[in-house]
C-alpha cells in the first residue's frame, strides 16, 4: 500500500468518522445518565429522509439540518416519554422507536408525485476551501479541506470531555447514571436529567443522519446510514463511555468502512461482500477486548439500563 | 427564613399514604421545634420512615399538608425539600459510591457555578469538613469509606447545603458505642445552633440519652406526644409495642456432651477485590447449640456466612461437618469447595441477609419459592418434570406448619409482609431437616410479634439436634439467643465468650477493634 | 388540590394484561392513520384492504399462515431470551445461518435421498446452526457479562455479508448463476423439500406450531423450566439455590437460537426453496415484535405472528392503490411502542391523590 492510499484511509476515517462521533456523543452522554437509546439508526434515518426532503423543497440548506435536528429531537423525546416517564424497559422501548421511524424514512422517501428517491435536492454540506494548505503532503489533506460538520465533531468531543469532567451539570449526570436514588436524594431531579440528555443525544443523532443525505452521499437512499446508529453504540461501550476513546474508535471505525473499497482499489483479491464485514468484526473485536480489559468499571454507569422509580419498594 | 429558638419547625398535618393499597400511614399529625432533637420512635414498620421521606420530599402522601417554619409547602422532590432546609440521612446511605467524597457533598447544590475547578471544590469541601469537625479526604471515593464515615458525609452534605431541619434514619443502627457517642454530640451541637432534629429509632434507651420530645407510632398511626423527661421507659415500650408479646420459649441449654457437628478452621475469604473479609476464622458449633456472631456490619460477616454456604470461594482453611449419629455416618467430613447445591443436600440450610433479593425469587408466588431447595429430587420432579400437585401438597403443608399469611396462589411472594417472607424462607430452609442453619440478621426489619416468631422457630430447631450460627448486629438479640459469642471486627476473631460472661461494654469494645476491658 | 400521583400495582392488571394486545393493535392503527392522510388516502379503506388481502380467500388465509410460520419462530426465539432478560437480537442472524446450514446439508445429500432422512437431517442442520451461532454470543455473555445486544446486533449483519457472499459472489458455488435479475441460491432438490399442506402452506406450519408447544411446556413444567424462572426473577435468589446461571443463560441462547435457525430451516426448506437473502432479512426483528404483540408468553407467538404476517404481507396490495409498501414496516413500529407504552398501565396506576388511600384500603380489606 502507498502513501496516497494511506492518506485515503486516513481522510476516509476522517469523514466517514465525523457521523459517528456525533451520533457517539450523543449516546454517550445519555448512557452516562443511564439511559440506552438503541433507536438511533433509525432516528438517523427519519432525520435523514426529512432533511433531505426540505432541503428538495425549499432549497435552503440550514432549514434542512433544522428539520433533521428538530426529528431527532423529537423522535428521542417520545423515547424518553416511554422509557424514563412510563417506564418501559429501554430495550423494548427503542427497539419499537426504531422499527417506527426506519419504517418512516422509507415511507417519506417514497409518497409524492416526486419521490424523494432518486431526486437530486440540489443542496449539500460543502467543503471549506483552502487553497494551497490542501496541498501540503501528507497533513494537508488530513487537516484542511473538510467541512464545518468535520471539523464540528472534532470540537464537540473536547466539549464532551469538559462536560462530564468538570461541569457542574456533568457531575449530575455522572451520579445519576451510576445511583439514581441517591442523586435524588441529593435533591438532582433524575427524570429530567436523563429526558434532557436523551433528547440531546437524539438531537446529535438527528445531525449525524443529515450528514449522510446532505453531505456524505448527498442523496437520499434507503438504509443510507449503513447501520452507522448500531456502529455508534459499540463505539460508545468499546470506548468504555469515555469520549476521547470514542472519538478514536469513530476515526477507526471510519476508515474501516472504507477500508473494504480501498483494498479493492489496490487489488485485493477478496469479495467485496466479505470486506464488508471488516466494520462489524472489529466492533465485536473491540466490545470483547475492552469488556475483558482491567479497567472495565471505572467509567461504566452502573444503573444503565435500569428504570427508574423514586417510590419503588 | 426567621427562626426563634422554640417556635415550629415542622408541621405535618393529616399526612395519609399508603403503598400496593396497603395504608401506611393513617391521619398522622407531626410538630418538631427549633432547637429540639425530637425522636420519631416506633416499631419497625410502624411508618416512621414513610412520614420521614414525605417530609424529606422523597414520597408524596396521599392526603395531608406540610409547613416548615410556618410556610405551607409542597414537596415533589428531595430538591424542593432540600431548597426549604429539609433533609435527610437514609439508614441505608444515598451516596453515590463511584463519586469522590467532594462530590458527593457538592452534588445537586444549586449555588454551585456550572464551570467546576474540582481543587477549589476541594477546598471548600475540606473548609467545611473542618468548620463541622468532620476528619475527611475529600478526594476520596466514596465507595472505599467506612460505614461510620460515609454517615459523617451524610451530615456534612446536608449541612454544606444550610439544611436546617435533620432527618436522622436509625442512625446508630451501623455504628460502634464510641461512634454512636460522637454522634449523640455532633447532633447536641445541631440543636444548640437552633437546627432542628429528628431522630428516627426503636430503641428506648438510646433515644432517652439524646432527645428532647418524643412522638411514638404504631401501625401508621401516632399515639403519643410527649416530653422525654415527663415518661417512664416502661410507658414508651407500653405506647410503642401496644399489645403484650409473648414470652420466647423457653428452651433448655444444651448438653456439653453434645458432640460438635461444624468445625471451621483457620477459615480465610476474600471480597471481590481481593482483599481479605474473613481471616483464619476457628469456631465449633455443637448440636443444639446457637453460636452468636456479633460485630459491625461489613466486618466479613457476609463474606463468612457466604463461604459457609457455598457461594464464595474460599482462600484456604477448612468447614468440616458431622452429621448426626442417626444418618449412620459416623466421620466429619471437609466441606469446603463445594457446590452451593452440594451443601444444601448435606444440610447446611442458610437464612440470608437479603431477604427480598436473595432470600425469595420475589415474582414467583409462595408455592415456587417453597420447592427451591428441593424441586430436582422426588416428588416434587422426576426424570426432569415438575409435579403442580406436589408443589401445592409442600405450600399447603408448610403454610399451615409456620403459619404463613397472604399471597394466594400466582402471587407474586413480594406482596407478603416481611415476616411472612421471612417465615417463607425459613420454611424452606428448615424442612430440609438441616443439621446446620447458618442465619444472617434473621430478624432485621421485622415487627416485634414477626421478631418473636422467628425467634421461637430457631429455638425451636434445637430441639431436634440442629445447630445454629446466628449472625447479627442486634447485642440484646445476640445476648439472649446465643449459647457462646465470637466477636468480629475487620474479619478476625477480637473475642469469645460463654454465655454466662457476657458483658455489654466488652463486647462493645471488641467490636469497634479495642481491646476488652482488663483483658 | 387534586393531583394525579402514580401508584404501584401489587400485581399485575388482570384485565388489563388480556386486552392490552388488542388495544395496542387498534392504537396503532389510530396512529398509522396520520402518515396514510398526510397522502390523502382513506385510513378504513386501507386497513380494509389489509384484512381482505390476508383473510379474504382460503389462497390468502394460508399465504398469512405462511408468512407468520418463520416470524412465529422467531418470536419464540425472543420470548425465550427476554424472559430471561437477555437481550438476544440475533435471531435476524441467527435465522440467515440456520437457512445457510440447512440448505447446506440439503445440497449436500443432493436428490434421491430418502426424503424423510433428507427433511430431518435438513431441519436438523438448521437448528444446530442457528444455536450455534447464538453460541458463539452466548459464552461471552455467560462467561464475561460481554453486552449481548450489540454482539447479537454486529454478528446479524456478519451473517447478512456472508449469505450475500454466498448466494451474490462471483466464486460462490453456491450461486444460482440462471437467476440473474433475482438474486437466489442454488435450488435445493425435491428430497429436502417440505411437502405442501394447501397453498403455499407447507408441513413447516406443523412443526412451528408443535415447537412453540413444545417450548411452553418446557418452561412451565420442567426442572428446566422452574430453575429458568427463578433465573428470570433474581439471579441472587437462584445462586442462592444453587442454581447454575452460566448454564440456564447458554442454555436458553442455545434454544432461542435453535428455534430462529428452525425458521431458516423451514424458509429454505418450505416456502422459498433456497437461499433469498432478501426473504430472508427482517424476520428476525420483526420475531421481537411478535414477542411484544404475544406478551412474552409461548402460545402468544401464534396469534401474534398471524396478525403481524396479515399486516407485513399486505405491502404488495397496498402499493397497488398508491400507498408505499413501507406503511407496514410504519405501523409494526406503531405497534411495538404502543404495547411497551401499555405496560406501564399493567404495574402501575394513575390515581387522584385522596382517592388513592380508600380505594387502598378497600383492597386491603
Amino acid at each position: 500500500m502507498n502513501d496516497a492510499a494511506l492518506v485515503n484511509i486516513i481522510v476516509a476515517g476522517i469523514a466517514f468518522g465525523a457521523p459517528l462521533v456525533y451520533v457517539a456523543m450523543g449516546e454517550l452522554v445519555s448512557q452516562r445518565t443511564g439511559v440506552m437509546n438503541l433507536s438511533l439508526d433509525g432516528i438517523m434515518l427519519f432525520s435523514a429522509v426529512s432533511g433531505y426532503g426540505v432541503a428538495a423543497q425549499t432549497g435552503s440548506l440550514w432549514l434542512a439540518l433544522a428539520t433533521s435536528i428538530l426529528i431527532g429531537a423529537s423522535m428521542s423525546a417520545l423515547f424518553a416519554f416511554l422509557s424514563i416517564t412510563l417506564r418501559v424497559s429501554q430495550i423494548l422501548a427503542a427497539l419499537g422507536m426504531l422499527v417506527f421511524t426506519s419504517g418512516m424514512s422509507q415511507y417519506l422517501g417514497r409518497i409524492g408525485d416526486e419521490p424523494l428517491i432518486g431526486r437530486l435536492s440540489g443542496v449539500s454540506i460543502e467543503p471549506y476551501t483552502t487553497g494551497a494548505l490542501t496541498d501540503i503532503p501528507l497533513l494537508g489533506p488530513i487537516l484542511f479541506g473538510h467541512d464545518f460538520v468535520i471539523y464540528g465533531s472534532w470540537i464537540l468531543v473536547a466539549v464532551t470531555h469538559f462536560y462530564i469532567n468538570h461541569t457542574e451539570p456533568g457531575l449530575r449526570v455522572r451520579a445519576v447514571g451510576n445511583d439514581p436514588a441517591s442523586a435524588e436524594a441529593a435533591g438532582v431531579r433524575v427524570a429530567r436529567v436523563r429526558a434532557v440528555h436523551v433528547i440531546i443525544g437524539g438531537a446529535l443523532a438527528g445531525f449525524g443522519g443529515a450528514y449522510y443525505s446532505l453531505g456524505l452521499v448527498p442523496i437520499w437512499q434507503e438504509r443510507i446510514t449503513s447501520n452507522a446508529g448500531w456502529l455508534a453504540i459499540a463505539i460508545v461501550l468499546a470506548a468504555r463511555w469515555r469520549p476521547i476513546a470514542a472519538f478514536a474508535a469513530a476515526f477507526i471505525f471510519g476508515a474501516s468502512i472504507r477500508l473494504g473499497f480501498t483494498l479493492q482499489v489496490v487489488g485485493a483479491n477478496v469479495a467485496p461482500e466479505l470486506l464488508s464485514m471488516i466494520p462489524y468484526i472489529l466492533a465485536i473485536g473491540a466490545v470483547l477486548f475492552t469488556a475483558l480489559s482491567p479497567s472495565r468499571g471505572l467509567t461504566e454507569p452502573k444503573a444503565l439500563g435500569i428504570p427508574f422509580f423514586r417510590e419503588e419498594r | 427564613m426567621e427562626r426563634t429558638h422554640g417556635s415550629l419547625a415542622v408541621e405535618m398535618t393529616g399526612i395519609s399514604k399508603s403503598f400496593f393499597g396497603q395504608q401506611a400511614l393513617a391521619d398522622v399529625d407531626f410538630r418538631v421545634r427549633w432547637g429540639e432533637v425530637h425522636a420519631l420512635l416506633g416499631e419497625n414498620g410502624a411508618g416512621k420512615s414513610a412520614l420521614c421521606s414525605i417530609l424529606a420530599g422523597l414520597y408524596r402522601a396521599d392526603h395531608g399538608s406540610i409547613r416548615i417554619d410556618g410556610e405551607p409547602v409542597d414537596f415533589r422532590s428531595p430538591h424542593d425539600a432540600l431548597n426549604a432546609h429539609v433533609g435527610m440521612v437514609y439508614q441505608e446511605f444515598r451516596l453515590v459510591n463511584e463519586l469522590t467524597v467532594a462530590e458527593n457533598v457538592v452534588l445537586g447544590d444549586p449555588r454551585l457555578p456550572r464551570r467546576l475547578k474540582w481543587s477549589e471544590v476541594e477546598d471548600s469541601v475540606a473548609q467545611a469538613a473542618a468548620a463541622y469537625d468532620i476528619d475527611t479526604d475529600p478526594r476520596r471515593l466514596v465507595g472505599d469509606l467506612s460505614v461510620g464515615e460515609r454517615q459523617r458525609i451524610e451530615i456534612l452534605k446536608l449541612l454544606h447545603r444550610d439544611v436546617r431541619v435533620l432527618i436522622l434514619d436509625e442512625p446508630t443502627s451501623v455504628l460502634t458505642p464510641s461512634e454512636v457517642r460522637e454522634l449523640f454530640q455532633a447532633m447536641d451541637a445541631l440543636r444548640r445552633s437552633g437546627r432542628a432534629v429528628v431522630l428516627i429509632s426503636h430503641k428506648i434507651n438510646e433515644l432517652r440519652a439524646s432527645a428532647d420530645r418524643v412522638t411514638i407510632m404504631r401501625q401508621g398511626k401516632r399515639v403519643a406526644v410527649s416530653k422525654l423527661d415527663e415518661v417512664t421507659n416502661d410507658d414508651l415500650a407500653r405506647l410503642m409495642v401496644g399489645r403484650k408479646i409473648a414470652a420466647p420459649r423457653a428452651r433448655q441449654s444444651p448438653s456439653a456432651s453434645n458432640r460438635p457437628v461444624l468445625a471451621v478452621r483457620r477459615l480465610t475469604v476474600a471480597k471481590e477485590d481481593g482483599r481479605v473479609a474473613v481471616d483464619s476464622f476457628d469456631a465449633e458449633v455443637r448440636a443444639g447449640e446457637i453460636l452468636g456472631i456479633a460485630g459491625i456490619a461489613g466486618n466479613g460477616q457476609r463474606e463468612l456466612v457466604e463461604a459457609l454456604a457455598g457461594l464464595r470461594p474460599i482462600r484456604s482453611g477448612t468447614i468440616r461437618l458431622q452429621r448426626p449419629a442417626s444418618s449412620g455416618e459416623q466421620d466429619a467430613f471437609d466441606v469446603s469447595g463445594l457446590s452451593p447445591r452440594e451443601l444444601i443436600q448435606i444440610g447446611i440450610a442458610h437464612v440470608p441477609e437479603d431477604r427480598r433479593a436473595v432470600g425469595v425469587a420475589s415474582g414467583l408466588d409462595v408455592g415456587a419459592n417453597l420447592c427451591m431447595k428441593s424441586y430436582w429430587k422426588p416428588p416434587l420432579s422426576r426424570r426432569g418434570v415438575m409435579s403442580k400437585p406436589e408443589v401445592r401438597a409442600l405450600e399447603d403443608g408448610l403454610r399451615s406448619e409456620f403459619d404463613i399469611r397472604g399471597g394466594s396462589r400466582n402471587m407474586p411472594v413480594s406482596i407478603l409482609s416481611g415476616g411472612n417472607i421471612q417465615k417463607v424462607i425459613l420454611a424452606r430452609e428448615l424442612s430440609q431437616a438441616p443439621v446446620v442453619v447458618v442465619a444472617a440478621y434473621p430478624t432485621r426489619g421485622l415487627d416485634l410479634g414477626a421478631v418473636a416468631n422467628v425467634r421461637d422457630i430457631l429455638i425451636g430447631q434445637l430441639e431436634r439436634g440442629t445447630a445454629v450460627v446466628l449472625v447479627s448486629e442486634d447485642l440484646d438479640e445476640l445476648f439472649a439467643m446465643s449459647d457462646r459469642l465470637i466477636v468480629l471486627h475487620a474479619g478476625r476473631i477480637m473475642g469469645e465468650f460463654d454465655q454466662p460472661d457476657y458483658d455489654r461494654e466488652t463486647v462493645g469494645a471488641l467490636m469497634s477493634g479495642g481491646a476488652a476491658a482488663g483483658a | 388540590m387534586r393531583r394525579l400521583i402514580l401508584e404501584q400495582r401489587a400485581t399485575p392488571s388482570r384485565l388489563f394484561s388480556i386486552a392490552l394486545p388488542g388495544v395496542s393493535a387498534l392504537g396503532a392503527l389510530l396512529l398509522g392513520s396520520v402518515p396514510l392522510l398526510l397522502i390523502g388516502a382513506n385510513p378504513i379503506e386501507v386497513y380494509r384492504l389489509m384484512v381482505t388481502s390476508a383473510f379474504g380467500s382460503t389462497r390468502d388465509i394460508t399465504d398469512t399462515l405462511t408468512d407468520a410460520m418463520p416470524i412465529m419462530l422467531t418470536g419464540l426465539a425472543a420470548v425465550v431470551t427476554f424472559r430471561m432478560n437477555i437481550w438476544n437480537i440475533g435471531a435476524e442472524g441467527q435465522l440467515q445461518i440456520g437457512a445457510v446450514t440447512s440448505a447446506g446439508v440439503a445440497l449436500w445429500l443432493g436428490d434421491g435421498t430418502n426424503t424423510a432422512l433428507a427433511l430431518v437431517a435438513m431441519i436438523v442442520a438448521g437448528i444446530l446452526g442457528g444455536s450455534l451461532y447464538a453460541g458463539l454470543v452466548a459464552l461471552p455473555t455467560a462467561t464475561w457479562r460481554v453486552d449481548e445486544v450489540v454482539l447479537t446486533l454486529m454478528m446479524n449483519f456478519l451473517s447478512l455479508a456472508f449469505i450475500n457472499y454466498l448466494v451474490l459472489g462471483s466464486r460462490s458455488p453456491w450461486r444460482d448463476e440462471f437467476s440473474v435479475s433475482f438474486p437466489r441460491g442454488q435450488l435445493i432438490p425435491d428430497s429436502s423439500r417440505l411437502p405442501e399442506l394447501s397453498g403455499r402452506l407447507n408441513f413447516g406450519f406443523v412443526i412451528t406450531v408443535a415447537v412453540v408447544f413444545i417450548v411452553a411446556w418446557l418452561l412451565k413444567y420442567t426442572v428446566w423450566g422452574y430453575e429458568y424462572a427463578v433465573v428470570a426473577d433474581s439471579r441472587g435468589a437462584a445462586a442462592f439455590s444453587g442454581i447454575n446461571q452460566w448454564r440456564m443463560v447458554v442454555t436458553s441462547f442455545l434454544l432461542s437460537g435453535g428455534c430462529a435457525g428452525l425458521a431458516g430451516a423451514v424458509l429454505v426448506g418450505g416456502t422459498l426453496g433456497a437461499m433469498e437473502p432478501r426473504a430472508l432479512t427482517g424476520i428476525g426483528f420483526t420475531g421481537i415484535l411478535v414477542a411484544a404483540l404475544g406478551r412474552m408468553a409461548p402460545t402468544g407467538v401464534i396469534p401474534a405472528a398471524i396478525v403481524l404476517s396479515a399486516i407485513v404481507s399486505s405491502g404488495p396490495d397496498l402499493q397497488l392503490i398508491g400507498v408505499p409498501a413501507p406503511l407496514t414496516v410504519v405501523l409494526e413500529g406503531l405497534i411495538l411502542v404502543v404495547i411497551a407504552g401499555g405496560e406501564f398501565h399493567l404495574r402501575y396506576r394513575l390515581v387522584r391523590a385522596g382517592a388513592a388511600s380508600h380505594a387502598g384500603a378497600g383492597r386491603a380489606a
